[in-house]
């Protein structure tokens, strides 16, 4: 018994992409333990970093006791795209055009894989002279940012693993870092609301879920939390980046003050969080005048 | 007086994770538990993310006042990035069990009544 499933001409990390994405999970399952081909041979057009959603997907059904075969792409934009991330060779495709500087590959992790991913921020960042090409005070801010938002998706999303690639490139002339890191958790929507009936509070609108929880303080755990995704915000707004984060039937966009909601049509049952971080930085993020008293600290 | 060493239980000098945050906790508690001061160590660390602090240090304020942790716990070696999200776990840990407690109140006011 085997499904067949092709990729649209075109996936963009956008509503309708996304939501073509939420279509497919949900066609991969409507089977049982099958073989399951994915045919890239209509597509003309996929963002890189989504490879990330696709990975812990297919992921997720092989794991469920599906065989997942991908055919190749026939475009050669796709093929290089999915190809430089790694993304091919991590489901047995082999290919001649990888080891760009400029993607990052794309891995898998444990949520207790804490060493392995910050070797790969090392490897992957860090280590590559000429990648991102921006100040060391701003590399350190962002790789700090890829590392609260890891943090964020092994504590809340109730996932056994995360997905992560990155790409970086430029846009309208600025040198940017795009980073996705993806779980199939709990979504934030669920999580929210689950919460705020436990407190006797209203319940939020799917897009009201995802900026609350960008709130700082806000936290649906026992414990004392809700800084990571705060800080995140308030330092992408500094560095005039751009976040993403996809969650159930909701989108949030943020990039300066605005914050862009868009309610799909279709529901991710995870969280996807992307980050466009801005290399072209020169700022000093620390400022003396705020270095608290170290006597004084609790 | 107990020094516990941060960078002895995380790898490549930074801590991320709530994770790996958490048997520094239990050590802390234990000190404190039998009276002892705790300095923290922080020689060599690079970063410190808030999902750990959050384990690491807001969550003693779940059992212990800001009085009692200003006098029984000391840093030492910290570099200004990580007593700055220090700081910041700790301001919001005090406003996030003092919610708890009244939240708590409230429920047991609306279940049992004034009493």
């Amino acid at each position: 018994m085997q499904k067949e499933i092709f990729i649209i001409p075109s996936v963009a990390a956008d509503k309708s992409g996304y939501e073509f994405l939420c279509e497919l999970y949900d066609d991969m399952h409507s089977v049982e333990k099958m073989n399951i081909y994915i045919n890239f041979a209509r597509c003309r057009s996929f963002d890189a970093n989504l490879s990330a959603v696709l990975g812990a997907m297919f992921d997720k059904r092989q794991k469920e006791g599906c065989t997942i075969y991908l055919t190749p792409p026939q475009a050669p934009g796709v093929r290089r795209a999915l190809s430089r991330n790694k993304f091919f060779r991590a489901f047995d495709i082999n290919t001649d055009n990888e080891d760009r500087e400029n993607y990052i590959e794309y891995h898998k992790f444990g949520v207790s894989d804490t060493q392995q991913f910050k070797q790969y921020v090392d490897s992957e960042l860090v280590q590559k002279e000429r990648f991102p090409a921006c100040t060391e005070n701003a590399k350190t801010k962002i790789i700090e940012s890829i590392y609260e938002i890891f943090a964020n998706a092994v504590s809340h999303g109730g996932c056994s693993h995360v997905y992560s690639c990155g790409e970086a490139h430029t846009r309208k002339g600025k040198s940017v870092l795009d980073m996705t890191i993806v779980n199939l958790g709990l979504s934030v929507v669920d999580n929210v609301n689950h919460y705020m009936q436990e407190k006797n509070q209203p319940i939020l609108t799917s897009c009201g879920a995802l900026d609350w929880a960008f709130v700082e303080g806000n936290t649906t755990k026992q414990i004392t939390g809700g800084l990571g995704l705060a800080i995140l915000k308030q330092f992408v707004g500094l560095n005039e980046g751009r976040i993403q984060m996809i969650s159930g039937n909701a989108m949030l966009e943020i990039e300066n003050d605005n914050h862009t909601e868009t309610q799909l049509d279709k529901y991710f049952y995870g969280t996807i969080v992307t980050v466009e971080f801005n290399c072209d930085d020169n700022k000093t993020y620390l400022m003396t005048d705020e270095i608290p008293d170290k006597k004084n600290l609790f | 007086m107990a020094i516990i060493k941060i960078n002895d239980y995380i790898t490549l000098n930074q801590g991320i994770t709530s994770e790996e945050g958490e048997p520094i906790y239990k050590m802390i508690v234990e000190s404190l538990s039998k009276n002892e001061d705790v300095t923290l160590d922080f020689e060599n660390v690079t970063f410190l993310t808030t999902a750990f602090l959050n384990v690491v240090i807001g969550a003693l304020y779940k059992d212990y006042t800001s009085e009692q942790l200003q006098t029984k716990l000391h840093v030492m070696n910290i570099n200004d990035e990580t007593a700055m999200r220090i700081k910041k776990v700790t301001t919001n840990a005090k406003s996030f069990y003092e919610n708890e407690a009244k939240f708590n109140e409230a429920v047991d006011s609306s279940i049992y009544g004034n009493v």
